[in-house]
């Protein structure tokens, strides 16, 4: 397994005024998977990323990369945050952005040069390296982030809600290019999301988180056939039957 | 000047948090007639004030409304004005005016800043600092003038030392808030992608506090200017408020009015270069970011 979460808990503060966000969650990510999170609204998903990430350590439970538990940010994972906009540096230009976290990785400039290329050609951004995020649109602001990761190089690529403040329309645009990334660079995805639609239609596996205090409340096969449409795929029987189940178990029978 | 320590009032003290995007393709784009002419019309407005201005300063005395002995009319002190520019003594007070400015905003700065950065970082170290800080930036500064006469004597020692005890502290409070304005989602970002603290610093902390402290530069540069002149005058240090002080017991107030209004350009070009600095520099930030229609 490349991930495994284990008995992951997360406590804020301590005695009778802490909160406990998250109670109990394990899951795995194998190879090459897409696993999406989703969970109702205050679950703790931000709480479970940032543990899954190495940002914060739990307060008890491991998360495992290649069967041992991180401390610390993994050299192996790449990270796509909600806000683009203060994620990515306004004073660097949409390049320097996303060369930034190669300049350890890679030290010959010129390679480094055409790292940066690449993932900007695999976002559809070519020619707009010289401009600066705030030149651009929210879109295109979170095309930078998923190319600033890519040129990681990660073996997983780790989202926190990255379209949940993108108009529908370009949401749809840019699932199928996370779809195509993912093909492209045979990238294993862990995407956490509110949305049940966007959980469904790109997953292979989904997590489903309880109400909190968050535990897992099932964790469903997506046995829809690849690749994905976005017409095609979401008119299909399978598609209306997962939704309603994933609906059913987050939001109860409504 | 003196803003509360958790929630500065004045809007130029803490940069706007947020402010409308520029969509691609909106820039580059040539002033079209409409706008060339309402930036005609904007220049012409403001200049229309200044004549009016001096045309008031040269009729209020003349028409025997100001008292003309006091207030000399504008006919009477601008070729005094003109006059000093070829005059060697006016340059080398503009000079000593000047230094005293550039030594002490100088020696605050690369104090205050470093000082500020490490205290905005250590929590510990702002709790401890805090009450200090709050005790010592409330004096005036020209409280400090007899003390500092004491100590230095009439040299330009004096007034740098009352520009510096003037100046490091807008300067040291601003750089304390810039870097504890650090975006933490921008620090995640970096921290997630194996980022060390070094890198950290030099490209997320220091480029997120910088809007802040120049805004603090901006504060402390009027200030010692304020103070140059207030230490030449009260004390008698060489420089133009010395000077002022000269022509006025000497009776020569076309001479008096002619250097008070030098300190007023020398503080407005002071500001001005200032300001293009900072635009240069902080080009990327929401508050100078071009705006295009």
């Amino acid at each position: 397994m490349l991930v495994e979460v284990e008995n992951l808990r997360k406590a804020y503060g301590s005695g009778p005024t802490a909160h406990l966000a998250i109670a109990d969650i394990s899951f795995e990510v194998g190879v090459g998977e897409f696993v999406c999170i989703v969970g109702p609204s205050g679950c703790g998903k931000t709480t479970l990323l940032r543990c899954l990430s190495g940002l914060m350590p739990p307060t008890s439970g491991f998360v495992k990369l290649h069967g041992t538990a991180i401390d610390r940010p993994p050299q192996e994972m790449g990270l796509v945050f909600q806000e683009y906009n203060r994620s990515l540096l306004p004073w660097m230009t949409v390049r320097r952005n996303v060369e930034l976290p190669l300049k350890k990785k890679i030290r010959v400039a010129a390679e480094r040069s055409r790292a940066v290329d690449d993932a900007l050609a695999a976002v559809g951004l070519t020619g707009f390296g010289d401009r600066y995020p705030w030149q651009l649109s929210g879109g295109m602001q979170q095309r930078v982030a998923i190319a600033r990761a890519m040129a990681y190089r990660p073996e997983i690529l780790l989202m926190d809600e990255p379209f949940a403040s993108l108009d529908a329309q370009t949401r749809i645009e840019l699932e199928d290019l996370v779809l195509q990334v993912r093909h492209e660079f045979g990238v294993t995805v862990l995407f956490v999301t509110h949305d049940i639609d966007e959980a469904v239609y790109l997953a292979d596996r989904i997590v489903v988180l309880s109400a909190p205090p968050c535990t897992v409340a099932e964790v469903l096969d997506v046995p829809l056939p690849t690749p994905r449409n976005q017409t095609a795929t979401k008119a299909l029987p399978e598609f209306a039957e997962l939704r309603a189940h994933v609906y059913r178990q987050i939001l109860g029978d409504r | 000047m003196v803003q509360a320590p958790e929630a500065p009032t004045d809007e130029s003290a803490r940069p706007a948090a947020d402010a409308p995007r520029v969509a691609a393709g909106a820039q580059a784009r040539p002033p079209t007639p409409n706008r060339a002419g309402a930036l005609l019309r904007g220049a012409t407005s403001r200049w229309a004030g200044v004549v009016a201005a001096v045309a008031l300063w040269e009729l209020l005395p003349r028409l025997g409304i100001l008292p003309a002995e006091y207030i000399p009319p504008a006919s009477v002190v601008l070729p005094t004005l003109v006059g000093l520019f070829g005059d060697g003594a006016f340059w080398s007070d503009v000079g000593a005016t000047l230094s005293g400015w550039a030594i002490g905003l100088v020696l605050s700065t690369v104090v205050a800043v470093p000082l500020g950065l490490l205290i905005g970082t250590n929590t510990a170290l702002h709790r401890a600092t805090r009450v200090i800080v709050e005790f010592f930036r409330p004096i005036p500064s020209v409280a400090l003038i007899p003390l500092a006469i004491l100590v230095f004597g009439i040299t330009l020692d004096m007034k740098v030392f009352l520009i510096v005890f003037a100046t490091f502290w807008p300067i040291l409070v601003q750089s304390v808030y810039g870097v504890q304005d650090v975006d933490p989602v921008a620090r995640d970002s970096a921290r997630s992608f194996g980022l060390n603290r070094r890198e950290i610093f030099f490209h997320i902390t220091l480029p997120s506090a910088a809007p802040y402290v120049v805004t603090g530069l901006r504060l402390a540069s009027a200030l010692a200017i304020v103070l140059a002149v207030t230490a030449e005058l009260v004390a008698g240090a060489p420089g133009l408020g010395r000077s002022i002080l000269v022509a006025q017991s000497a009776g020569a107030s076309d001479l008096m009015y002619a250097l008070i209004v030098v300190t007023g350009l020398v503080s407005l070009l002071l500001s001005a270069a200032l300001s293009a600095a900072e635009r240069r520099l902080l080009h990327w930030h929401t508050s100078h970011r071009a705006v295009q229609a």
